[in-house]
């Protein structure tokens, strides 16, 4: 089932135990500082460095390949009417700069367990319900996946095979009725799930044990990914010149 | 319509930022004004589940499908202001879980499905009567999933016109495409979300939220 590999690597990576608050806050200034970059010289040493996070990371480079490939029609799309509309050279700028921030991203989503997020979250002042929200969001998500996948099971065993257009009522109508009846199950399961977090002496408040800690690898983890955001735009600016 | 990182101009990053957590520290002030124990569970079981019904796609034509985004479902079902929360909550899963949607471009996703999407959603429902309550889930929904691909594709043109050509999409490419393709996905949103109002009004009315308790009982 598709959901056993969504949080898979978050926890077998060595940047798995790194801070979050300091992979979050590197990645954010590192992304900022890559969708202010044009040239291309800068977006490939960017690239380049985020290619040796992938390696030093250890996350399998099929999870990379296929987390980036949600991207990649929106990055082929948006370079080939650059290319039309502005030439080459910012097109190839604009694969580049969407490439190295999807990249980014992956590094992080791939590396950060969801509950270490929301301890980061927290920190940085997020409002306690939008916080609780996702935690109890996160949590039903596979139920439900669970549940949609029983449900898939049954329809095709059935004989529902998806539909060709959006002409088909048929199709359509057992469409929305699974979705209804996620709603209304997911509904009636909420009250049971009140009740036991009640009795667990639930008051709207979510605790956890662990305290956050910045060790030296997040210091250099920082200074590195900062390093690098400082260095692009340096050379973009002509303070350090690099000819590739 | 999840905007990768890298494709918008800095500027059109930081007006999006601005919208989105003005409009979504209201909606945490309004919901908060009314909250009790129960709220936070119940939102969030809803948020899964639309997260959920976003994964089943519908078809199209050719074999080309679509996805719910599930604005106008939320605002019809609990409000426009929880409905905000709630689309944010999917966003924000969105983007640090699957990485579906850029960091930068949060604050421009937030704006346009979690905020445009849901106010125009609301604001189109609550233009019909309640005979015609059906047909404006329906046009809610549409309505939605347009408005959200105009702002994208407005985004797309200003960040190409502010930035001399180095962010962004031409308008006249960004605008046609996105609100062709999107005119149709929407034709889909709005009959998935009309069957699945009618489905809930018939099995279980009590989910929908924004209905008076006593118009409850007659459906």
């Amino acid at each position: 089932m598709r959901h056993h590999e969504i949080d898979q690597y978050a926890r077998q990576s060595p940047l798995c135990n790194f801070d979050p608050r300091v992979k979050i806050a590197s990645t954010v200034i590192f992304t900022i500082s890559v969708a202010l970059l044009r040239e291309i010289t800068p977006l490939i040493i960017s690239l380049l460095f985020l290619l040796l996070i992938v390696i030093a990371s250890r996350v399998p480079l099929i999870h990379i390949v296929k987390s980036y490939a949600i991207a990649f029609p929106f990055a082929v799309f948006a370079s080939l009417t650059m290319w039309y509309s502005s030439g080459p050279e910012e097109a190839t700028a604009m694969f580049l700069r969407i490439t190295d921030s999807v990249l980014a991203l992956i590094i992080l989503v791939s590396t950060t367990p969801f509950f270490e997020f929301l301890k980061a979250l927290r920190w940085f002042k997020v409002p306690a319900i939008i916080i609780s929200l996702l935690l109890f969001t996160y949590r039903f998500i596979f139920v439900f996946i669970d549940e949609l996948e029983r449900m898939k099971l049954a329809r095709e065993a059935r004989g529902f095979n998806g539909g060709k257009s959006l002409l088909n009522v048929e199709a359509l109508r057992t469409i929305a009725y699974t979705a209804g009846m996620i709603l209304v199950r997911s509904h009636n399961r909420a009250n049971n799930i009140y009740s036991a977090l009640l009795s667990r002496g639930y008051t709207g408040e979510v605790r956890t044990l662990s305290r956050l800690r910045i060790r030296p690898r997040d210091a250099i983890f920082a200074a590195a990914f900062i390093g690098m955001s400082l260095m692009s735009l340096f050379i973009q600016a002509g303070v350090i010149i690099w000819t590739l | 319509m999840h905007i990768p990182d890298g494709l918008m101009a800095p500027v059109i990053l930081a007006i999006g930022w601005v919208i989105a957590l003005a409009v979504i520290a209201f909606s945490v002030f309004k919901v908060n004004k009314k909250i009790d124990e129960k709220t936070v569970p119940l939102m969030a079981i809803l948020a899964a589940g639309i997260f959920v019904a976003q994964m089943l796609n519908f078809p199209i034509f050719g074999g080309t499908t679509g996805h719910l985004i599930g604005a106008a479902l939320a605002a019809v079902l609990v409000g426009p202001y929880a409905a905000v929360i709630i689309l944010t909550v999917i966003l924000v899963i969105q983007c640090f879980v699957f990485g579906d949607g850029g960091l930068t471009a949060l604050g421009l996703n937030l704006t346009n499905m979690a905020v445009i999407g849901t106010f125009v959603a609301w604001g189109t429902y609550k233009l019909f009567p309640k005979k015609l309550e059906k047909v404006g889930v329906v046009a809610a929904a549409w309505l939605s999933v347009f408005a959200a691909a105009f702002a994208c594709a407005f985004e797309l043109a200003a960040s190409f016109s502010l930035s001399g050509g180095a962010y962004g999409i031409e308008a006249a490419i960004s605008l046609p495409s996105m609100l062709g393709y999107h005119a149709v996905i929407g034709i889909g949103e709005g009959i998935i979300t009309g069957a699945i109002f009618l489905y809930l009004a018939k099995v279980a009315p009590d989910i929908i939220k924004t209905r008076k308790p006593a118009e409850e009982v007659t459906t």
